[in-house]
Formats: C-alpha cells, sequence, structure tokens
C-alpha cells in the first residue's frame, strides 16, 4: 500500500520558495468513457499561493481538480491523457499508487462529510490511517487550531462530528485533511453549502492555510475566488464539436484576470454577460 | 433465495451433512437454518450498506483509504446498526421454523448435545401438541408462549439497535 516514493519527508518541494510550480496539472484529454470532458488545460499550481478554478457550471473545473489527486480513478469509464506533475514524477505513471497520491494531496469536498465518530477521531482519521506514531492528540489540537475550530469545540472532542452545524463541520473536514500535512490541499467549492458567515470564516481560514499549504480552490463565485485566490484559471465550455467540453481560457494572477483579461471570453463571463 | 421453502433447506441439510455425518445432530439443524437466514440478513446488510452516503465514502477515499480499508473503518461501523438489526431480525425468524428441523436435528428428550438429534421449541410444539396427554399439551402451548415471548424480545432489541445511528 504504501509502495508509492511520494511520502519520502525530505522531498525537494521543502526547498521550493513560494511561488514556484509544486504540482503541474497538465490535462490534455480528460474523458468519461466516450464523453470527452475537459481538453488542453494546463494549469500550473504554485507553493503556498492559492489557485482558484472559475467558470460556468459544467466546464470541468471539478473535473481537473479531482483528478490532480486521483479521485476520478473510481469513475467509471474515466481517462486522464497527460501528465500531472508532482515531486518530479508524473502522478498518473503505471508505477505511483493512487492511494498515496491520495494521502499527500489533501481534499475538502463540496459538502461537508465528516465521518460519524467523534471530532477527535475525524481528525485523527488520517494519522492512524498513515500509522503515525507520535503523540496523536497534539497533532490533533494543532489541526483543528490551523482550521479556527478548536475553541469551539475543545471541549467537546467526544461528540459525534455530525453533530456540529455546517460550517464547523466544513472547517471539521479542513482539520482532518490538515492534520496530515498534505503538501497541496484541494478544495472543491467548499463554500456552496455554507451560509454567507460560514463561508466568510473559511475564507478567511484559506487565507492562513497557505501560509503553510499550497491550496487548489474550485468557486462557482466569481468574487470568491477575487478575494481569496493569487492564481485564477479561468474554465469555459466548447459546444463547438457536438458535445460539453471544458477547457481552460485563460490563467493568470487574479488582479490581471480580473482587470485585464486577455481573452475576450473572460471579459464577457466577468461582466456577467453568461454564467 | 428469500423465498425459499423452508423445509427444502431441511432437505439440503439432511443430504450434505446428516447423510454424511451419519446422524441427526444439532449441526446439521444449525446449518439448515443458518441458510434460510442468509438472504435476509444479506438484504438488511445490503441495504444497510447502501444507506451509508457516497459523500462519506468520498472522504474516506479522499483521505487515502484503499477501498477495503474505508469499507473497514468508515462504511460498516455506521452501517452496523442495520446490519445488526437484519441478523437479530433473522434469529427470529429461525427460532421459530420447525420443517428444516424435522430431518435434521430432530428431537430429543434430553440435554443439549451437538453431535446427537437435540430438542427445539419448535419441534418440541409441534411434537407435544399431537399427544393425548393433557400434561403435554399444556406444556405445548406453554413452549408457543415462550417461543412468542423470546420472539418480541429479538424484535425489541432489533429495534433498540436500529435506531441508535448517526446518519
Amino acid at each position: 500500500m504504501d509502495t508509492a516514493p511520494l511520502a519520502t519527508s525530505d522531498a525537494p518541494i521543502d526547498d521550493m520558495a513560494p511561488g514556484d510550480v509544486v504540482l503541474d496539472c497538465q490535462a490534455d484529454q480528460i474523458h468519461y468513457g466516450d464523453f470527452l470532458a475537459v481538453r488542453d488545460s494546463h494549469v500550473p499550481i504554485r507553493k503556498n499561493q492559492i489557485t482558484g478554478f472559475i467558470g460556468p457550471s459544467g466546464c470541468g473545473k471539478s473535473t481537473v481538480l479531482k483528478s490532480i489527486n486521483r479521485m476520478n480513478d473510481l469513475i467509471r469509464g474515466f481517462r486522464f491523457n497527460g501528465q500531472v506533475h508532482f515531486h518530479g514524477m508524473d502522478i498518473y505513471d503505471k508505477k505511483v499508487d493512487p492511494v498515496s497520491v491520495r494521502r499527500n494531496i489533501g481534499m475538502v469536498f463540496q459538502q461537508p462529510n465528516p465521518f460519524s465518530m467523534s471530532i477527535y477521531e475525524n481528525v485523527a482519521f488520517g494519522l492512524r490511517l498513515n500509522r503515525f506514531r507520535g503523540n496523536i492528540a497534539k497533532k490533533v489540537e494543532k489541526a483543528l487550531r490551523g482550521a479556527a475550530l478548536w475553541d469551539e469545540v475543545k471541549n467537546k472532542l467526544k461528540n459525534n462530528g455530525l453533530s456540529l452545524s455546517g460550517g464547523q463541520q466544513q472547517r471539521l473536514c479542513i482539520a482532518r485533511a490538515i492534520a496530515t500535512e498534505p503538501q497541496v490541499l484541494l478544495m472543491d467549492e467548499p463554500c456552496s453549502a455554507l451560509d454567507p458567515i460560514a463561508t466568510r470564516q473559511i475564507e478567511e481560514l484559506m487565507v492562513q492555510l497557505k501560509e503553510r499549504y499550497t491550496v487548489a480552490i474550485v468557486t462557482h463565485n466569481m468574487q470568491q475566488a477575487q478575494r481569496v485566490a493569487d492564481q485564477t484559471a479561468f474554465f469555459a465550455v466548447d459546444i463547438s464539436k457536438g458535445g460539453r467540453t471544458g477547457y481552460l481560457v485563460e490563467m493568470a494572477p487574479t488582479a490581471h484576470l480580473f482587470e485585464n483579461p486577455k481573452q475576450k471570453l473572460t471579459k464577457e463571463y466577468l461582466q456577467g454577460e453568461f454564467s | 433465495m428469500t423465498g425459499l421453502p423452508s423445509i427444502l433447506a431441511g432437505v439440503f441439510a439432511y443430504a450434505a451433512v446428516v447423510l454424511t455425518m451419519g446422524s441427526y445432530s444439532a449441526w446439521a439443524g444449525g446449518i439448515a437454518l443458518s441458510l434460510l437466514m442468509i438472504p435476509v440478513v444479506m438484504l438488511t446488510a445490503e441495504e444497510a450498506i447502501k444507506m451509508v452516503p457516497q459523500a462519506m465514502k468520498d472522504a474516506a477515499l479522499g483521505m487515502g483509504c484503499t477501498p477495503s480499508q474505508s469499507m473497514v473503518k468508515v462504511v460498516l461501523p455506521v452501517a452496523m446498526p442495520g446490519i445488526i438489526t437484519g441478523v437479530v431480525l433473522a434469529v427470529a425468524r429461525a427460532a421459530g421454523e420447525t420443517a428444516p428441523l424435522l430431518f435434521t436435528a430432530l428431537f430429543s428428550e434430553y440435554w443439549l448435545q451437538v453431535n446427537h438429534p437435540t430438542a427445539s421449541l419448535a419441534v418440541l410444539i409441534y411434537n407435544y401438541s399431537g399427544m393425548p396427554f393433557e400434561n403435554q399439551i399444556e406444556l405445548a402451548w406453554t413452549a408457543s408462549l415462550v417461543l412468542v415471548l423470546m420472539v418480541l424480545v429479538l424484535n425489541i432489541v432489533s429495534r433498540i439497535i436500529g435506531r441508535r445511528k448517526h446518519v
């Protein structure tokens, strides 16, 4: 199970400076069966930055994000043509075990999905899975503090994770994901099921998280990308060949993309002419 | 399989166990009854596992679980109350079965021995109710009451277990 060499602690990633590309996702073609879902999308993810994926529904932004930690492998008919460079290797290489990819690239989902177990066990889950031998309680506290949840739950760590509110559950999921200190954290519309206050808390949290992690976030909400993302990738749908194929239109530092988009399509989308 | 006539389970266990072991036994009765229980247990277990939200399974895989780890650490604990409910209900159903035991555990007036013919409440009721003596008929009625109460208790237990879930 722990065969792939991704987990080495002295990996060169630690020597990288903020802003260097830690993960380079080159999605030439992503198919679900015969359906071409995404084409020609090259998204470099930079260290200690937040990379935002925006675009209309069905443009493949979630598909690209989930391809990064091979979550799509479980979908029947999924095929990825291209490469995802991480640690100097291609995570789609046959020698790489998808399970170890997922242990190094954390994921937060659209719906808060804590496990039906105590808050403490939720956060300790990844540590136990990786047979962590140190002080688990300390790591759990650190992760919960990191997810800005510690003060709210420190007196009820034994309660079931599902007893928390939606926003707290989502922060619990973030704590669970960062407990094992993944190098990259993927977030698939993490706020779409939350109210505005919880959304704001998560956004503030993301900005704190990028100090220590590299974050990629899919969002429906352009303002959200503008508020939190350092780089933004804009995807659109191409219906010219009959299907609905998503592709990357433009990627740039967020301020550039919003103020001075190079592509006409980006400009139209940002001005709200289609969604 | 749920519609399998219970007497056929008895005939099967008779051929597979009684004939090969050379004697009626509690083992043979147990195998006949468990054949009847399997479909009930399987159906309820399948339902209970399907009830576990896909989001939770995704979370397990996203954390880097192999599919089997996801099953053992996340899915089964959530589905367990449902699975146990199914098992308890199946036990309750098997407790009342007579036909499969007639060819397998048979009956005995003596104490339980797994390698020999063994008494069971259901067969006791069947045998005693046909006797000409008032005493034994009354015993059969009493055994019926005990059996009904046991099934009732098992049903209540399954309700209590089934209620404790957090999904």
